[in-house]
């Protein structure tokens, strides 16, 4: 789980363990993301697009040239129009608003 | 005399001229008369001898014949004098009865008793005619004294005679008299006594006439009596020995007879006197034509007054001039009145051509003498009408000469194939030779062939039509080059008369007017350009274009100043050195560009004069000086335009001031666009700012309230979620959505204080800059003075300058306390932000200032920074407050 604030991060994770998710980790930057998910080799990469150092879409394509079969969703507090051709072209899994946020709805993109 | 004394209407008293026709059958006999009275005189003096010739009687037959023919001829002769002249003809009625009645005592010695009688009876009728005659002289009009006098007198030598002839036997006379027929009863003592009574009266009625005759000389005018008085003392001596020879006839018929001739003989004073009045209306005659030939040689006012008083002998005569108002004056101008009714004298009005021109103001009695007043008058009448063409003739030469030597022109007459006739010139400075060698010479001696050429047509043209014929030319006289108009009038046979106008100075001036309507037509097309935003190096080049055609310059460079020692050429136009091309850097050298940036004023060198390369350089091109005039922008010299002058080339004087017309727009068009610059970039910052603004509150909402808001979105669902399964979870998220939630409308209302402090639209600018100064994690004394609220744009502006200032001071400064200091006065606000930091801040760097700068700059006020190193910093905004 990569977001820069705490209290989402904090929220997030209990709502997705309660869903049956197991958070294996988590960061606040971009390069810290890169390195933790090297690290722990995750299933699955909760990306926020607006990172403090590089954005979420670089982040995303530096993981998946290392990792081509990972599966990483692209979450933020906009609204998925606010970026639109860049979510397709990162290769992410999809996009999830942060308000919408959901065990259900990752499955979903990951079906 | 004052107006209100003078007579009413002068010409009220001006008589009509006498009349001169006669009316009646008198006319008629006119011309026969005269005759009729000649030959019944030579008739009866023919009797008359041939009574004396056979008279056995008569004592002296010889003498007694000359005397009644003297006598007889005189009296009728003197009678028909008078009857031509048409004021006598009454007295030459009784003149001429005087001399037949003269007569009628030749009867007393006619041998024949009938004859005798009635000579008895008729012997004193003479002394009644010749009575009749002086009382009437010289008219032939009586008074109503004269007339009871004369019936008296009748009756006396009539009446009584015939009475005491009938008692008369007349033997006292002679012997060998014829008896007397008429002898009723010879009572001679009664008869003497009848005599003597007749006498008595004849010498009363004598007396009495004498006494008339002396009344009325003295009642005549000087000029009647001195006809008067001579006729008075003949006639009043004739009847008085008349009456004392009828006195002495009864006494003794002899001395009787004696003293009734020399009665007769004084008579003769009578028409002695008449004919010298005749002979004097003749005399004046002559005078008239003497007056005449006088006025034509002497035609001066006075002259001709003494002329008309010798003419009329009136030495009291004055001759006055009608003037134009209607009054009248004599010769020296002064006012005249002429008499009135009444008066001595008389006036008589001049005529000419029907008009009142003057009038002769002259004594009574010559209105006897028409004909002389006449003559004078018509001689008077064209003197007057003389005196009046000649002051009209002078007054129209002397307008005539002031015009002429009021027009400022040559004048020429000259001869059709060109000779000039004469010259007039006031001022000999338009004339290609001097007057005397131009008269006789040929224009085409004088003028280049096609101004002669020119003026010969004209004076051909003016010739042939008659009419007026002009010609322009011009002419070079010392050197200079004069424009000059010749009009022309046919002046006589074959010549003509030329006023010859010089107009250079019109022509200069069109010239001037001309070229300052194509220097202003330049300029407007410039000033089109730059008022059209025209991009500054078309401006330029147009500027060099438009200068350079309009001062016909050969060359001419607008540069621009990069530094002290540096200028782009930025305009050209001409012959210039090829390496001068558009866009190419001038090393600034001795020469006339840099002379201009160091004095910023208009200047001409002489490359002659100088060293260095350019110089150098542009006297190898063949220029041997340049004039420069400066380029000013917002007080800086930013360039200079340069005309270049070869060897052969003069600029006049004014051309620094026509460059410097050009200069300004340049000038012009400079500050406008530098100005268009600096408008554009201010517009730009403004939208940066407003855009960096908005970017930093949506990074602000997103980052802050909205991450927050979000998460307190899923701690929500979480926490139903786990409502009823962990109770406890759900309650510690609970806690924490509300915690998340307080946080989130925190940030939010900072975010909002951001945007526009609430506190300053509310409560003004004093308690938002407390408020402010309150926040600002550093110590700052506040100083506002600020009596009422300042307009709501400048509150604002106010506003961010301080949060900005006290931004900056927290941020850059270092410094350990900030001051503040806002003061409304004299119309502006002043915001001061002062530190005791480190100072060295600059206005260039940091978009926050430059914000700030534009704020200000928007509201016409000026923002500044004073911030030397290590002297903190204070930013000072001035607001116009209106």
């Amino acid at each position: 789980m990569v977001d820069d604030h705490p209290s989402f991060r904090r929220c997030a994770q209990a709502l997705l363990t309660a869903e049956g998710f197991e958070v294996v980790g988590e960061a606040e930057d971009g390069a810290a993301a890169i390195a933790l998910a090297t690290d722990l080799e995750p299933e699955l990469v909760l990306l926020d697009v607006q990172l403090p150092d590089i954005d979420g879409f670089e982040v995303a394509s530096q993981l998946l040239a290392r990792d081509p079969e990972l599966s990483i969703v692209l979450v933020s507090s906009r609204e998925r129009c606010a970026y639109g051709q860049k979510i397709e072209a990162s290769g992410a899994r999809g996009f999830v608003s942060k308000a919408d946020l959901s065990g259900a709805a990752l499955a979903t993109l990951l079906e | 005399m004052t107006e209100s004394a003078r007579p009413p209407a002068p010409s009220v008293h001006v008589a009509p001229p006498p009349s001169r026709t006669r009316a009646g059958p008198l006319s008629r006999l006119e011309g026969m008369l005269p005759l009729a009275l000649v030959a019944a005189a030579l008739a009866a003096i023919g009797g008359a001898l041939y009574t004396l010739a056979v008279s056995r009687v008569a004592p002296h037959p010889v003498a007694q014949s000359i005397l009644v023919t003297v006598v007889c001829l005189s009296f009728v002769g003197s009678g028909v004098v008078a009857l031509r002249g048409r004021s006598y003809w009454r007295f030459g009625l009784l003149l001429a009865a005087v001399g037949f009645s003269s007569l009628l005592g030749v009867l007393h010695d006619a041998n024949d008793s009938v004859a005798y009688t009635i000579g008895v009876f008729t012997s004193n009728l003479v002394f009644a005619v010749l009575l009749h005659a002086l009382l009437a002289f010289p008219r032939g009009r009586l008074g109503s004294g004269g007339r009871r006098l004369l019936v008296a007198a009748y009756l006396d030598v009539l009446g009584l005679q015939a009475i005491a002839v009938a008692f008369d036997p007349l033997t006292r006379y002679h012997s060998d008299h014829p008896p007397n027929l008429a002898l009723i009863d010879a009572r001679p003592s009664l008869a003497t006594g009848l005599l003597e009574l007749e006498a008595a009266v004849a010498i009363a009625l004598a007396l009495t006439a004498a006494a008339i005759l002396a009344r009325r000389a003295r009642a005549a005018t000087p000029t009647a009596r001195r006809q008067l008085v001579p006729v008075l003392w003949c006639g009043w001596g004739g009847l008085a020995i008349f009456a004392v020879a009828l006195a002495v006839v009864p006494l003794s018929a002899r001395a009787g007879l004696a003293g009734m001739t020399v009665g007769l003989l004084a008579a003769l004073a009578l028409p002695a006197a008449f004919l010298a009045i005749v002979l004097q209306g003749r005399l004046s005659r002559a005078a008239v034509g003497e007056l005449l030939v006088e006025l034509r040689e002497q035609p001066e006012a006075l002259g001709l007054e003494h002329a008309l008083r010798r003419a009329l002998g009136d030495p009291s005569l004055e001759l006055a001039r009608r003037e134009a108002h209607g009054g009248y004056a004599d010769g020296a101008g002064r006012e005249l009145v002429l008499p009135g009714p009444g008066d001595v004298r008389v006036a008589t009005a001049i005529l000419h051509q029907g008009e009142t021109i003057g009038a002769l103001v002259h004594d009574r009695s010559l209105r006897l003498r028409p004909q002389l007043l006449d003559a004078v008058r018509a001689a008077a009448g064209f003197a007057l009408a003389n005196e009046r063409a000649l002051q009209t003739v002078q007054r129209v030469e002397v307008r005539n000469r002031a015009l002429l030597d009021a027009i400022p022109d040559l004048m020429f007459r000259i001869a059709r194939y060109g000779t000039y006739l004469d010259v007039r010139a006031d001022d000999p400075s338009g004339l290609v030779r001097p007057p005397e060698e131009l008269i006789g010479s040929n224009v085409r001696d004088q003028l280049p062939g096609d101004v002669t050429e020119a003026v010969l047509a004209c004076v051909e043209r003016a010739l042939s039509s008659g009419a007026m014929s002009s010609v322009e030319y011009a002419l070079e006289i010392d050197g200079v080059e004069r424009c000059f108009e010749s009009r022309m009038v046919p002046s006589g046979d074959g010549e003509v008369v030329t006023i010859v106008r010089d107009f250079t100075v019109q022509r200069r001036a069109e010239a001037e007017q001309r070229r300052l309507g194509e220097q202003e037509a330049a300029l407007r097309r410039v000033a089109t350009l730059v008022a059209g935003d025209a991009p500054p190096e078309q401006v330029f080049q147009t500027v060099t274009e438009e200068a350079s055609r309009l001062l016909l310059l050969r060359s001419a460079l607008l540069v621009r100043y990069e530094d002290a020692r540096t200028a782009t050429i930025v305009g050209k136009d001409g012959d210039e050195p090829e390496e001068y091309q558009l866009g190419s850097i001038l090393v600034l050298d001795q020469g006339a560009a840099l002379a201009v940036l160091r004095t910023g004023a208009p200047v001409r060198v002489d490359y002659e004069q100088l060293d260095g390369a350019i110089a150098r350089r542009m006297l190898e091109h063949g220029f041997r000086s340049s004039v420069a005039v400066p380029i000013t922008v917002a007080g800086a010299t930013w360039g200079a335009l340069i005309a270049g002058l070869r060897a052969d080339e003069t600029l006049p004087p004014e051309t620094e001031h026509r460059l410097t017309g050009f200069a300004e727009l340049v000038g012009l068009a400079v500050a406008s666009a530098d100005a268009r610059d600096e408008l554009a970039a201010s517009r730009l910052r403004i939208v940066e700012a407003s855009d960096d603004e908005r970017r930093r509150i949506e990074r602000n909402l997103h980052d802050g309230a909205q991450q927050r808001l979000v998460a307190l979105s899923v701690g929500l669902r979480l926490a139903r979620a786990k409502i009823r399964s962990a109770p406890e979870d759900a309650e510690e998220l609970v806690a924490f959505a509300s915690e998340e939630l307080a946080q989130a409308i925190e940030e939010l209302r900072e975010l909002a204080q951001g945007i526009h402090p609430a506190v300053l639209t509310e409560r003004g600018l004093a308690e938002a800059l407390e408020v402010l100064a309150a926040r600002t994690r550093l110590p700052v004394s506040l100083e506002t003075r600020l009596p009422e609220r300042l307009p709501e744009p400048v509150e604002a502006a106010a506003y961010y300058v301080v949060s900005e200032g006290l931004a900056n001071v927290v941020k850059h400064a270092g410094a350990g306390t900030a001051r503040v200091r806002v003061v409304h006065t004299n119309g502006a606000a002043r915001v001061e932000v002062s530190d005791d930091g480190a100072g060295g801040a600059d206005l260039d760097r940091g978009s926050g200032l430059w914000g700030l700068r534009d704020r200000v700059e928007a509201l016409a006020g000026s923002l500044e920074i004073e911030s030397a190193p290590g002297k903190g910093t204070l930013v000072r905004a001035e607001l116009p407050v209106q």
